[in-house]
């Protein structure tokens, strides 16, 4: 393809003015695309990376946009163009261009299995002409309020600066040592001792685009349960591993870090030392692991973890899951009511190689266990492996000067820890501010 | 009277007039009368229809599990841990008034003693089941004894739940030892007085064959301080424990070697505050003016005031001691507290059960029955949001701010607040009923010791 020398006409001609303002932009939806995949529960529940949204569709807009409107997330719009009208909640999501509405298509379906009646259909907005963008003739406030079922508290590090460390290139490349997290921490109590193995995972935030595809593969692999829209807006969402959307900066130049969070698997488990009755504990490896058939639900573990990686089955939410029985994997329990649950960085993964290595009578190879969230991951933002081998690709991460862990000052030595994010700005061009 | 706590023109610990005799007929009268007065079924039937209610929020409980309530990940603890502290407060309280004030010799402690105990066991059986209800799979609390078991497991020992768990068994057997051993000799009044076959028995059986012989006496009163010199140090440790179960978590906002005393001054603050509201409704509706008289109410606003002043002095380093933290989560977490979800709960609790209480510091309040209610029901109101807003507001203002959610009960959470309530009611009219309210012998005592001097 010959390079485009006048971007202007490439793209065509402008569009129609539209009479208030507003340009609507049919896009497909991240995880249910067109629709054709609407009646998966697994992908209806499936935070969206930028917006976090769970089950329904919103129609995004600017920040400046709605407040020059007088909306806010959640109020409930009708939006008109020549072809129909919906009625659709608002989600103000910085970083939407102004003036721009983004109304994604495949939900409202009115036929099928479990996404009729989810959100709203913006294709009886869409012309045949411009099938990508229409101007709104109607977009008023009805007065109505819609929950929408987000996957994520707060949008912010809230004063945590080190949840992301980021720094430029620049810096990078003048003083590499300013990113070594320092790590001087001592404990009270006798270190464990890991004479075969010791399982590590880094992940590479400059590698991780948010696609959530990690987070689909857990689930898949490791029978974690959806829940539904009811049970999402009481924050009940299972995912044993999610990907934390950050903004950093203002508004109007708003920039998304994500991050991706399974279990730490700390070194010194918050965890462990306030379960009463030994369900969750240390293995030889390193991993912290539950014991399903020990549990007895006392969710101490989960207040104390600073990570919040933990999930609990308020509900029998496994045994109330209409699947095909096929559907499940065989290798890992089932959890019933009433019991805590979490990552095990794919411990039946990690057992089957190790057996099999066994029985071969060979060393362990590095990249011989792969866990389900890297396996998917499209970037290889994710390593899983043996801190034990120094030449292992998760070991030689970790000696990285970028390589940090999440709440250092917990003490709390996570097994997972992450490489900074290094930035590589344009340099702004003449006109803009710096 | 010897001791003398306030200044000349004090209200006399007894009203003249009740003998040794007068004092054991009337007391035992209520006990043995085949009739209960209007106002016990009123206040009975109340208890009783709001604990059938709990009888329902817990077989639904049971039926679908801990999701009918409104905790979620992060606010994984909700109302119920916040209750379980709210109702052993309450119980701790009660102990701290029959059994530390036996060791000192407070002539008041008399009269109202057996009305703390009482309502320490109600309050105990309330909080007994918090913990249980709020377990996920509640079937299997009794995985938290050590008890040798086929799966040759014992407890986690470092769990500060399973340091509570076994406290808080310590302190009801103990404490329902102390109540039955402090009651014997009353126990033996009211057979001794018995008329109807029935009573007689029944009355005679609990009284475990007490006779009054100086040998009896010196047993009991050996054996009674003994409890009462351990039960004092043991509700301190009771109530620091529960403390232990915030602070010995991570959770910010809770991970501080303050709260085992700040609970401890809670539970005083909150306990005699209820102490105080029966004893005025006790002495109401059992026209027991005589024997609890003004010279009690005030000894007991003066506790509270004590309590007061003490939790005041927590709150105040609560929040001092973050100025020179740099622990960036805490002090978040105390902002939020202050400012963000739980900033109602958390000024209208410190209105309630630190500010307003300073206005017993004026001795015609402490002697006024109307407004000691209203200021111990503002204390009880006060310290039940101060636990919610603990309990919720450090989980929910968590390390990571991506996992920042909201907590609402749900019906079946208040179902259970008030259904433990009606509980409390229950047990307590009961045993007013059925058990001498007053302790007999304590008060003839007293009435001995004025009389021969």
């Amino acid at each position: 393809m010959p390079p485009i020398t006048d971007l202007s006409a490439a793209l065509g001609k402008s569009p129609e003015p539209a009479p208030l303002g507003l340009r609507l932009l049919f896009r497909p939806d991240e995880a249910i695309w067109d629709g054709r995949f609407a009646d998966n529960a697994w992908l209806l529940e499936l935070p969206r990376p930028f917006t976090r949204l769970t089950w329904d569709n919103a129609a995004l807009l600017a920040p400046e946009t709605a407040s020059r409107l007088g909306l806010d997330t959640e109020d409930v719009v009708r939006i008109g163009t020549g072809h129909g009208q919906v009625e659709a909640p608002v989600f103000v999501l910085p970083g939407q261009a102004e003036n721009c509405v983004t109304l994604t298509l495949g939900f409202g379906r009115r036929a099928g299995g479990l996404g009729v009646g989810v959100g709203y259909d913006a294709f009886r907005l869409r012309g045949g002409a411009d099938p990508w963008s229409a101007p709104a003739t109607m977009f008023i406030r009805t007065g109505e309020r819609f929950p929408l079922a987000e996957g994520q508290g707060q949008d912010r590090v809230e004063g945590h600066k080190d949840l992301i460390r980021e720094g430029t290139l620049t810096q990078f490349v003048e003083q590499p040592e300013k990113f070594i997290q320092e790590r001087e921490r001592k404990s009270l109590y006798p270190e464990f001792a890991y004479p075969r193995h010791a399982w590590g995972m880094a992940i590479d935030l400059n590698s991780c685009i948010g696609c959530q595809a990690c987070v689909i593969a857990c689930q898949a692999e490791n029978n974690v349960p959806t829940v539904g829209r009811e049970q999402v807006l009481k924050h009940r969402l299972m995912h044993w591993l999610r990907i934390d959307r950050y903004y950093r900066g203002t508004p109007e130049n708003v920039e998304f870090a994500f991050e991706p969070m399974p279990c730490m698997h700390c070194e010194k488990a918050p965890c462990e030392a306030v379960c009463p009755v030994h369900a969750t504990v240390h293995d030889h490896s390193g991993l912290n692991l539950m014991v399903y058939n020990r549990c007895v639900g006392t969710r101490f573990c989960s207040n104390n973890c600073p990570y919040k990686v933990r999930r609990f089955n308020f509900f029998g939410y496994a045994a109330e899951q209409e699947r095909a029985p096929q559907s499940w994997n065989p290798e890992v329990s089932v959890r019933g009511r009433g019991v805590m649950e979490k990552c095990t960085y794919c411990l039946q993964r990690i057992r089957h190689a190790v057996i099999e290595s066994e029985v071969a009578q060979r060393p362990l190879a590095d990249g011989e266990i792969v866990t389900a969230c890297q396996q998917s991951c499209p970037t290889q933002a994710i390593v899983f492996g043996d801190l034990n081998n120094p030449d292992s690709e998760v070991a030689r991460r970790k000696a990285s000067v970028l390589n940090y862990v999440l709440l250092e000052e917990l003490n709390t030595r996570p097994r997972t820890s992450y490489l900074a994010l290094v930035h590589n700005r344009n340099k702004p061009t003449a006109g803009e501010g710096s | 009277m010897t001791v003398a706590i306030d200044p000349p023109g004090d209200p006399p610990i007894i009203q003249p007039g009740v003998s040794l005799h007068s004092l054991s007929t009337e007391i035992s009268f209520r006990v043995l009368s085949p009739k209960a007065p209007l106002w016990w079924w009123v206040g009975f039937s109340f208890g009783f229809v709001l604990f059938l209610w709990l009888l329902v929020a817990v077989s639904w409980l049971f039926a679908n599990g801990i999701g009918v309530w409104g905790v979620n990940i992060p606010v994984a603890w909700g109302y119920a841990i916040a209750e379980y502290v709210w109702w052993i407060a309450l119980a701790s309280g009660g102990t701290v008034i029959s059994a530390l004030f036996y060791l000192t010799r407070s002539p008041w402690r008399a009269a109202t003693n057996r009305i703390a105990e009482t309502m320490l066991l109600a309050a105990a059986a309330c909080a007994g089941v918090m913990p249980i209800l709020h377990l996920g799979r509640q079937g299997l609390f009794y995985w938290l004894f050590t008890y040798p078991n086929v799966m040759g497991l014992w407890p986690q020992m470092r769990s500060p739940l399973w340091w509570d768990f076994t406290c808080l068994l310590c302190y009801v057997l103990m404490s329902l030892m102390f109540y039955y051993v402090g009651a014997l000799p009353d126990l033996a009044t009211v057979r001794d007085l018995a008329r109807t076959r029935f009573s007689q028995v029944f009355y005679g059986l609990l009284a475990l064959g007490w006779r009054g012989t100086a040998r009896h006496w010196r047993n009991h009163k050996a054996v009674y301080g003994t409890m009462a010199a351990i039960m004092a140090p043991m509700v301190i440790s009771v109530h620091s424990v529960v403390g232990l179960d915030y602070a010995g978590g991570l959770t910010p906002g809770w991970h501080s070697t303050q709260f085992p005393p700040f609970f401890f001054f809670g539970a005083v603050t909150s306990g005699t505050a209820i102490v105080i509201i029966l004893t005025i409704l006790v002495r109401w509706g059992y026209s027991l003016q005589d024997v609890i008289t003004e010279y009690h109410l005030n000894a007991l606003a003066k506790v509270m005031l004590v309590g007061s002043v003490m939790l005041s002095y927590a709150y105040f380093w609560e929040a001092w001691g973050l100025v020179y933290s740099s622990d960036l989560a805490t002090r978040l977490e105390f902002y939020h507290r202050m400012f963000g979800f739980t900033a109602a709960t958390f000024w209208v609790e410190k209105v309630l059960s630190s500010i307003i209480p300073q206005l017993l510091w004026f001795p015609a309040v402490r002697r006024s029955p109307v407004i000691l209610l209203l200021i111990s029901g503002g204390i009880i109101v006060g310290m039940w949001l101060e636990r919610y807003t603990f309990t919720i507001s450090g989980l929910m203002h968590n390390h990571v701010p991506s996992w920042w959610f909201e907590f609402h009960p749900t019906f079946w959470d208040w179902s259970t607040l008030f259904g433990t309530v009606g509980l409390f009611i229950t047990l307590f009219f009961l045993l007013l009923r059925f058990m001498p309210i007053v302790s007999m012998s304590e008060v003839r005592e007293m009435i001995d010791k004025a009389d021969s001097k």
